[in-house]
């Protein structure tokens, strides 16, 4: 009987992850068990699989401590969150196409409507102004250029 | 002796230098409180002004700057749980849920208390034991520092996780994560999926801030904020909330003491630095603690012993430089091209050929730290108002913050996309009861544990015994053994005791 079934699926997960590395990952994206470069992966790969069945044995014979889940799962804002992952990551792939300012722009935007904002005003001072001082100290004072995007770039050109 | 010092007050002890010391500080507090700018971003960025300087005025200002940074990156790890610098990663473990009661004046000013002290004894270590230091250091090989560094590893993987095989693994995960990119001894690609991208490793910056931030911002949207009233995050209306009280300090004094002596110890090994340091500092805090269940939860300890390690490690840092001509640490690198731009080669010359700005540099250091109680407050007071903004608002600004930071380090969007898988990672890991922050700490040891445990196979023609024979590695492999077992008992003690 399986005492702490959360920690017992971890283990057989970290298990398939450090089998899928060894016989496949580290022979193909680093070399042979001879090669130098090999002798750290493995090594922590043999005891990544070694603390995971020490893992699972805890799991069946322990159960799980009061306090040990610090971040229970909670289901309350489900589409929140996956609202903002989507956006943040569909900002990481868009800044590259369209730039900074017109992807931040939208990603502020469509965060805001996520959370619920509904003080247009508001929003539209707070998003000027997060991208004007982000803008000024990259640009201007640090010289660091933001990205202009693909996309912008031909279409200037 | 007397006379030298007399001649070394004379020249750094004049307003020039005292202004020059305060602007550094200023500039290097809010750029460290910038996640995605550090202390040696900022310190490079002065350097092109300082050329036409005098050396003193010069290095005024670069330490200044260096030593704000350090604080700075605590302001944003206290108040938003995004820590300016990598440095402040720890600080932000007690200090955000300080923040999160409603204490955060409480916590900038541990964390600006316990920087000055660390830093103060610091310097009085440069001051004073610098050549004994260094020699010790010197005593350091590669076996020597591939066991200190086994044994940070070990240390650390008892920092956020209440299992400690939770956090082994959080930590060996680590490790694994940094063997991404180029092998640091052959060259040879390893995980990087034909990416080139990839072959400098993962970005330090973009993990950290999608590890500690963006994960922080998904479980704080999941839990869910009541839109009418919990929009804000409080600030208490007690005025003892925003002060730290003399009980409270002395309290905090002895581990705000070891710390910085592990700081300073940290600091004068060359490679080890600050973020070690600061993780280090946090884990004796803890371990030493009476209440270690406390940690995380708003502790104010756990704010001071990180942020006196980090500082601490400052003018360490600069002993093997100016006794060696060894650089302790990347900034302590480009102090140094300061230090050479301005004709000052340093080394054990530089003491004997110019004394009198060795001996100003160390009174301008120790200056800096009573400055360092003045010139962060203006920032520290925009930080507490930022605060009362709700989460609606502040939250999409932290999230674009968090992608510029990411960005700004390498200017490279592939840094963005890491950010954002990190920051969902780190999330998934808090779900299962890892560590973010063991793992964080692993990758950024990882990279020096290896290089140091292939140089000494290396010295001993691939014998491992090196690494138990050699009296200091030996006490380093002892200690880590020492720790494994005392964290399972005393787990297993504990567990017995709820039983």
């Amino acid at each position: 009987m399986i005492k702490n079934p959360k920690d017992f699926k971890l283990g057989v997960g970290f298990i398939a992850f450090c089998i899928f590395c060894l016989f496949y990952l580290i022979p193909n994206q680093v070399g042979g068990i001879s090669e130098a470069a090999s002798l750290l992966p493995i090594l922590i790969t043999i005891f990544i699989a070694a603390l995971s069945v020490s893992l699972i044995f805890s799991s069946i014979r322990l159960e799980p401590a009061g306090d040990s889940e610090p971040h229970p799962v909670k289901t309350s804002k489900p589409k929140t969150l996956m609202m903002v992952i989507g956006i943040m990551i569909a900002y990481a792939w868009l800044m590259d196409v369209i730039g900074f300012l017109l992807c931040s722009f939208s990603a502020m935007i469509a965060l805001f409507f996520t959370f619920g904002v509904k003080n247009y005003k508001k929003m539209t001072i707070i998003i000027f102004v997060t991208l004007g001082v982000l803008y000024v100290t990259f640009e201007k004072l640090l010289m660091a250029p933001l990205p202009v995007g693909s996309f912008i770039e031909r279409f200037l050109d | 002796m007397w006379e030298l010092l007399g001649q070394a007050a004379s020249n750094s002890l004049t307003v020039n230098n005292f202004f020059g010391s305060c602007i550094g500080i200023f500039l290097g507090s809010l750029l460290g409180a910038i996640p995605g700018l550090n202390g040696t971003m900022a310190i490079a960025l002065l350097i092109p002004i300082t050329f036409t300087w005098s050396p003193l005025f010069s290095i005024a200002m670069l330490i200044g700057c260096w030593k704000g940074s350090v604080y700075g990156g605590s302001i944003s790890a206290i108040l938003l749980n995004a820590p300016g610098t990598p440095e402040a990663a720890a600080t932000a473990f007690d200090g955000y849920p300080l923040t999160q009661q409603g204490k955060a004046g409480k916590a900038l000013k541990m964390a600006l208390y316990a920087s000055v002290i660390g830093s103060i004894i610091s310097d009085m270590l440069l001051f004073g034991a610098a050549p004994p230091i260094a020699a010790l250091a010197l005593m350091f090989g590669p076996p020597e520092l591939a066991m200190l560094i086994l044994f940070a590893l070990i240390v650390v993987a008892g920092t956020g996780s209440r299992s400690h095989i939770k956090g082994l693994l959080s930590t060996a995960f680590g490790v694994l994560l940094a063997s991404v990119g180029l092998d640091p001894v052959t060259t040879q690609r390893r995980f990087t999926f034909d990416s080139l991208d990839l072959d400098a490793g993962i970005g330090l910056l973009a993990m950290l801030i999608g590890l500690l931030v963006m994960s922080e911002m998904l479980i704080q949207m999941e839990e869910g904020w009541d839109q009418s009233e919990g929009k804000t995050l409080k600030r208490s209306a007690d005025p003892a909330d925003s002060k730290v009280s003399w009980p409270e300090l002395k309290r905090c004094l002895g581990t705000i003491f070891r710390s910085s002596l592990l700081g300073s110890f940290c600091g004068a090994l060359p490679g080890v630095g600050s973020i070690t340091a600061a993780f280090m500092g946090y884990d004796q805090a803890k371990r030493t603690s009476k209440n270690p269940e406390v940690f995380g939860k708003g502790e104010l300890k756990g704010v001071a012993a990180p942020e006196a390690a980090n500082n601490a490690v400052c003018g360490a840092a600069l002993i093997p430089m100016v006794t060696l001509g060894i650089p302790g640490s990347l900034s302590v690198a480009v102090i140094m091209g300061a230090f050479m731009i301005h004709g000052l080669a340093p080394g054990p010359m530089l003491m004997v050929e110019h004394p009198e700005i060795i001996y100003g540099m160390f009174m301008l250091l120790i200056l800096s730290d009573f400055f360092m109680l003045i010139i962060p407050l203006p920032l520290m007071k925009i930080g507490l108002s930022v605060i009362q903004v709700p989460r609606a608002y502040l939250f999409p600004v932290i999230l674009i913050l968090c992608g510029i930071g990411a960005y700004g380090t390498h200017q490279n969007m592939f840094d963005v996309k890491v950010m954002v898988f990190f920051g969902v990672l780190g999330y998934l890991l808090k779900k299962w009861g890892l560590s973010p922050a063991a793992l964080l700490i692993a990758f950024i040891l990882g990279p020096m544990a290896e290089v140091y445990l292939r140089q000494g196979l290396m010295m001993s023609g691939g014998d491992p015994s090196i690494f138990f024979t050699r009296p200091i590695a030996l006490l380093f492999f002892l200690l880590s053994m020492a720790t494994v077992v005392w964290t399972a008992w005393r787990r297993r003690s504990k567990r017995a005791d709820q039983a």
